[in-house]
């Protein structure tokens, strides 16, 4: 498609639509009998830093009779080449219009993405609405977090795939491949998918009042997530594509497990991941060789949802040192647990570049945290701090969450007085006046599916910027502190799509209409026009965000089953209100929420010779 | 693709050919790499050119071998050549570069393209002005001008020149073209064209220009 080129100098940053990175992997069309695009809803730069694609691309690739090739949400400056000349949107390896493929699939990792689908679907040339596409048009499959209520989705979507999905996709693929052979339609296939664990295929259910119900008797009332129950055993990319242009986090990634038990009160990731499941040393030393040798990445980031907490860190640690590489390499962690194991950890890492730190305390108080169930002392916060700034960092970066349920102005002010005592400590640990920076990073509690506080209702908009003003009064006199926020209407429109139902959907095509776009991105995000879109659909927003919904009723996503069971949120819910925290069951005592026994899995550590799965099957 | 980004893949191919490339010190070693000039963005390189700075005595045959099968597609290692240590840096050298631009303008004639041709070259001085980041100032574009010539067939046009590089300044390839369009009344922007670099040069006995490999 030389019609390519010739866009290219017209748009900013051209390398994010040329494809032929190193170790991309272009096949040959007409050899291949399934053809999938996979999509993320954001431009090349985040979407490249997204481990999940780069394991799905292996995934499919490796397969002889499968493709998967990239597209990415244009940027608008190229959005507006597109349309202007009558380009469908096209892949990245073959440069062929999306609507070609077999199958388009969209990670769905973020709410305020949803317009760039439907952005992405446009620029295809695909109809929107799911009924109104024929035979000859893509599937369109979902999966990611956002996949756990996919809802205010559901009529532009085939598919959603709950879960893991290094599985997942295979069965797709092999059962497209058997159907299309037989001369199958796309309703067949996905009639016999809707069967299977994992696939949610959103026409064959109704909404019938807020929950959700299936339309024939062989189609099930709950779907449940897939599970890979043995990450050793599940296929890695040691070839990931490497992008032209710097991504948002430009290093080598290995995955050390997946699932947290930790069990924060207000996370998402924490409820739908688990149970954990680590890999082992042995497997992770081997893979990262393999992603560095084969990628010249001099930086490896060692991920999960709490990499601190891997039983077997100092031995991976040990082993990675131990690998002879030809060039110098830096490993990282994507985050720090708040304490000063933690800290030593980061430290023996650095190899003497201090830039900053990060810790998440999430909440000012030890009420709130207890609340939350954020297992972090002001004492470990402190002791943490001091270990950093004795070890020479100058500059940590603390994450707050404020409007969290229970909250009140004395655990805004808490936020205050944990900032001043750490800066109180980087004093007394002697770091020069000017160069002691504290950078305090504040977020607004937006409930999610699936986790103990879906049932609470986010505070108001005049509230949380009530809240952060106080905030600010409260650390104005403060020259060392940086103090930065998510913007709370973009919260809220997290929170109206987290807890939403089909009835969003009209709102969220009237929205693109209006031209919604990278709403993620605050220089295209404009609440007036989700306003507008609002009113036209006839929905009301908050009545998804600020109401409390109640336990008795039926939840969007109740048909979606995360293994988590309910029984355990509402439990959850309520220790919260007591102040009640609950352990780690890694720990070794089973805490009863219900995903072992549900999914047929336990918690798999790397560690020698614990068995936490003795413990786990009482519950 | 930007300068910055070309340097950064060329150290991740560096360190994937593991070539006994020579390090910077500091907290955050990179491998010793300069290249000759930046490409800028959305100019096509047909013969850039690298300083590598090896630990080792190699084989030219033997560095193209390897670091050949790191570069991504798009990115072809033309040759490699050993350069004494003691010798300038590539950087320090270039005066000069060649560039081609490739496009079509509706009407154009042969002879409209050679007179307009004439003109900028029998001009005196090309005032223009260029906006950077700290604002437009006007600039005399004449004497980075060395070469100019112009080819058309149909509508078909292609601009070879010769123009300053380095760090007595730079002339850009689109701002000829645009000199170009202006000076011929040709409807077209500098936008429609595609530009390569074809080569880079340096000095030799005075102001004269020659290809630096």
């Amino acid at each position: 498609m030389p019609a390519v080129e010739e866009l290219l100098p017209r748009v900013s940053k051209p390398a994010r639509y040329v494809g032929g990175e190193y170790n991309s992997v272009r096949k040959n069309w007409d050899e291949v009998e399934v053809k999938i695009a996979f999509a993320f809803p954001d431009v090349y730069e985040v979407g490249m830093s997204y481990l999940g694609l780069q394991i799905l691309y292996h995934a499919v690739n490796s397969r002889p009779d499968a493709l998967l090739e990239r597209v990415f949400a244009p940027w608008p400056d190229m959005e507006t080449l597109l349309r202007s000349k009558g380009i469908p949107l096209f892949t990245l390896e073959s440069h062929r219009p999306v609507k070609d493929f077999d199958i388009l699939a969209i990670t769905l990792q973020y709410e305020l993405t949803y317009t760039n689908i439907l952005n992405l679907l446009d620029l295809a040339g695909i109809p929107l609405l799911a009924r109104e596409r024929g035979e000859d048009k893509p599937l369109v499959v979902g999966g990611g977090p956002c996949a756990f209520n996919p809802e205010p989705l559901a009529p532009f979507f085939d598919l959603f795939v709950l879960g893991d999905g290094e599985e997942a996709v295979h069965e797709l693929i092999d059962l497209w491949r058997e159907v299309r052979r037989q001369g199958g339609r796309k309703q067949d296939f996905l009639r016999e998918l809707a069967r299977r664990p994992g696939f949610y295929v959103p026409s064959l259910y109704r909404q019938e009042g807020k929950g959700v119900v299936p339309l024939h008797p062989d189609v099930p009332a709950r779907v449940r997530k897939r599970v890979v129950a043995d990450l050793d055993q599940a296929p890695f990319p040691p070839r990931p594509v490497v992008p032209w242009v710097e991504a948002v986090h430009d290093r080598a990634m290995i995955e050390v497990f997946r699932g947290c038990t930790r069990g924060c009160r207000f996370c998402q990731a924490g409820m739908i991941y688990r149970p954990v499941r680590e890999r082992t040393v042995p497997i992770l030393v081997r893979q990262g060789e393999e992603v560095i040798r084969h990628t010249g990445y001099d930086e490896l980031s060692l991920t999960s949802l709490s990499t601190v907490d891997y039983t077997c860190l100092l031995p991976l640690l040990a082993g990675l040192k131990k690998l002879r590489l030809s060039h110098p390499l830096t490993v990282s962690l994507p985050s720090l647990r708040v304490d000063a194991f933690a800290v030593g950890v980061a430290e023996g890492l650095t190899a003497g570049r201090k830039s900053s730190l990060t810790f998440a305390p999430e909440a000012g108080t030890q009420r709130l945290r207890n609340v939350i169930n954020k297992k972090v002392t002001e004492e470990d916060l402190l002791r943490a701090a001091e270990a950093a700034f004795k070890a020479g960092w100058q500059r940590l970066k603390l994450y707050f969450m404020i409007g969290l349920p229970t909250e009140t102005e004395e655990d805004i002010k808490g936020i205050g007085e944990l900032v001043r005592a750490v800066l109180a400590v980087g004093e007394r640990c002697g770091v020069p006046h000017g160069r002691l920076r504290v950078a305090v990073s504040v977020a607004c509690f937006v409930p999610k599916a699936h986790t103990p506080f879906q049932w609470e209702p986010q505070i108001s908009q005049e509230e949380l910027r009530e809240r952060l003003r106080l905030l600010q009064t409260e650390l104005r006199r403060e020259k060392r502190v940086e103090l930065s926020w998510h913007e709370p209407r973009m919260s809220l429109l997290e929170a109206v799509f987290a807890r939403g139902d089909r009835n969003l959907a009209p709102a969220l095509l009237e929205a693109w209409r209006r031209g919604c776009r990278f709403d993620g991105w605050r220089e295209h995000f404009s609440f007036p026009r989700w306003e507008e879109a609002f009113t036209a659909a006839g929905v009301d927003p908050y009545a998804y965000a600020y109401r409390r919904y109640a336990y008795d009723e039926v939840l969007p996503w109740d048909h979606l089953d995360a293994g988590v069971s309910k029984k355990f949120l509402v439990a959850e819910h309520q220790r919260a209100y007591r102040g009640e925290t609950t352990p780690d069951c890694r720990e070794g005592k089973c805490v009863g929420c219900g995903v072992c026994p549900s999914l047929g899995v336990r918690p798999v550590l790397a560690e020698e010779g614990r068995d936490v799965s003795l413990s786990t099957g009482l519950s | 693709m930007g300068h910055l980004d070309l340097v950064r893949l060329f150290e991740q191919a560096l360190r994937r050919s593991a070539l006994p490339v020579v390090y910077s010190g500091g907290f955050n070693p990179r491998p010793r790499l300069v290249f000759a000039a930046p490409l800028p963005v959305g100019v096509r390189g047909l013969g850039e050119l690298v300083d590598v700075y090896l630990s080792s005595l190699l084989s030219p045959a033997l560095i193209q071998e390897r670091l050949a099968a790191a570069l991504p597609q798009g990115l072809a290692l033309v040759g490699v050549r050993r350069v004494p240590l003691e010798a300038p840096a590539l950087a320090s050298l270039v005066a000069g570069a060649a560039y081609r631009a490739e496009g079509e303008l509706a009407g154009i004639t042969p002879k409209e393209a050679e007179a307009a041709r004439q003109a900028i070259l029998k001009a005196s001085s090309l005032p223009w002005q260029r906006r950077g980041p700290e604002g437009a100032k006007v600039v005399d574009l004449r004497p980075g001008i060395k070469q100019l010539q112009v080819e058309v067939k149909g509508e078909r046009v292609v601009l070879e020149m010769l123009v300053r590089a380095g760090q007595e300044g730079n002339v850009r390839p689109e701002e000829v073209v645009a000199l170009f369009l202006k000076t011929g009344g040709f409807a077209g922007e500098p936008e429609d064209f595609l530009y390569y670099r074809t080569a880079l040069f340096a000095k030799s006995q005075g102001e004269r220009l020659v290809p630096l490999f």
